[in-house]
């Protein structure tokens, strides 16, 4: 064990030069002198301290523990980060930068088609918002031409009324048809300025409407007859307008409600009634 | 440049831009710049595998900022601090893992040197001592320790003047002695 009067000195001497690190460490040829015999003064130990070291054998021992220990310290440290880095690692580097200037390359391509895309579905979106509507799908010919029941039945339509009137005839029984769903939106008001505004037309596209098993023969012939106009549609739209045939007025009878015991009843003139049931 | 060619015939990388002139001074650079960035994150990280992953993402970044480095000269500066900010945290973050998974034990072992040595010991106590330098301290370690690095090359990296980097060798040497100096057999701890 060094003196301790001598532990600093000790260390800083061992710091100034190392010898066995001088062989392993560049750094260190930098910091100790170039001479390869070194003197007491070069190595940083002072007239009084190697004095101290011809005496002392333990100080002298803890000298050399240091160098040995700065000296392993040292070849640590070198030894870290020294390290050659692995072959892949600049393979990888070189397929990320190529990879990233794929990406910057594309980049443009990507914004470019993007927002060509945006404009299409824009255009598209104002088209469809804008067109002059046809609000009916045309059926085929040879859904016109099955006798099945339950299938297509095609009615041939002469005008645009015949759609109101067929509507409002079989409104309860058939689904749901564009057909019907046309008789909803439409006033009576705004159907006549339509018909009258498309009076010239003499062929409109057909359509199709589903009826129950056994009403097939009764729409036919009702379909028939608004073509050959025997029926006055204007007037199937005003009976069914007029004919009241929507739902009765709701009527609200006054609630009874029963008193507790003991409660007073406040009548509508401010006197109090006591009552067990009014 | 002509691996990234090879990899992208007739791409931009081709092309007589001013990208391909700084791709190619990037390729020209880029085994040195691993080299070093590998080694300053193994510095700081004290494993292989963290290190590699630091040093592809150090190039990464290299790489994306290179045309906006004007001075070329100062390539290997300007890497080794992009090295040394990304080791750093990703070396924070392992931390506060560790700190969570497992505590490292402060006990002092009763072990020689070489016992502790052959065991690894002392490296894992090395490494930790560095870990606990002042940063600049550290820096200069590590860049010193790099081999074939003089101080007049680190304080070429460090931007510093060749004096402070032997000042903090000295500084940072004696800081670990002093951390380490248990490691001596027959020696009190100061």
């Amino acid at each position: 064990m060094a003196c301790s009067k001598y532990e600093e000195q000790l260390t800083e001497a061992a710091l100034a030069v190392n010898v066995a690190a001088l062989l392993v460490h560049p750094y260190a040829r930098s910091a100790a002198p170039a001479s390869p015999e070194i003197s007491n003064a070069e190595v940083g130990v002072d007239g009084t301290l190697a004095r101290h070291l011809q005496d002392c054998a333990s100080c002298r021992a803890a000298l050399d523990e240091r160098r040995v220990l700065l000296a392993r310290i040292d070849r640590g440290v070198t030894g870290m980060v020294s390290a050659e880095p692995p072959t892949a690692l600049i393979s990888r580097v070189r397929q990320e930068v190529a990879a990233a200037q794929v990406s910057h390359g594309a980049r443009w391509w990507q914004w470019a088609g993007a927002g060509i895309g945006l404009a299409a579905a824009a255009a598209l979106a104002l088209f469809l918002l804008v067109r002059p509507g046809v609000r009916t799908p045309q059926p085929s010919k040879a859904d016109q031409a099955s006798n099945a029941p339950s299938a297509p039945l095609g009615i041939p339509r002469s005008n645009p009324q015949q759609r109101t009137s067929v509507a409002a005839g079989t409104a309860a029984s058939l689904p749901r048809t564009p057909l019907a769903v046309e008789k909803r939106r439409g006033a009576a008001a705004n159907r006549a300025a339509f018909h009258a505004a498309n009076a010239s037309e003499t062929r409109l596209p057909e359509f199709e409407v589903i009826v129950p098993p056994g009403q097939r023969e009764a729409i036919i012939r009702f379909a028939e007859a608004l073509r050959m106009r025997s029926i006055d549609e204007t007037q199937l739209v005003a009976a069914s307008k007029d004919d009241g045939a929507g739902p009765p007025p709701l009527e609200l009878k006054p609630l009874k409600i029963q008193l507790l015991d003991g409660t007073e009843e406040v009548t509508d003139d401010g006197a109090k009634a006591n009552g067990r049931m009014k | 440049m002509q691996a990234l060619e090879a990899i992208l015939p007739g791409s931009r990388v081709s092309s007589g831009s001013e990208t391909t002139q700084a791709a190619r001074e990037f390729e020209e650079l880029l085994a040195d710049g691993a080299t070093l960035a590998f080694r300053v994150a193994m510095g700081v990280l004290h494993n292989r595998a963290d290190a590699e992953e630091v040093a592809q993402e150090t190039l990464l970044r290299a790489y994306r900022s290179f045309k906006g480095l004007r001075e070329r000269g100062a390539f290997r500066g300007w890497l080794c601090r992009i090295a040394w900010r990304l080791a750093l945290d990703r070396q924070r973050g392992t931390r506060r893992r560790e700190k969570r998974e497992l505590a490292v034990p402060e006990t002092r072992p009763e072990s020689s040197v070489e016992q502790l040595a052959a065991a690894g010991e002392f490296e894992r106590h090395l490494s930790r001592a560095m870990d606990e330098l002042p940063e600049k301290l550290r820096q200069t370690l590590v860049l010193a320790g790099i081999e074939g690095y003089s101080t007049r090359e680190v304080a070429t990296l460090l931007d510093v003047p060749e004096g402070t980097v032997k000042s903090r060798l000295h500084l940072a040497r004696k800081q670990m002695a002093e951390k380490l100096i248990w490691h001596v057999p027959n020696t009190k701890n100061s």
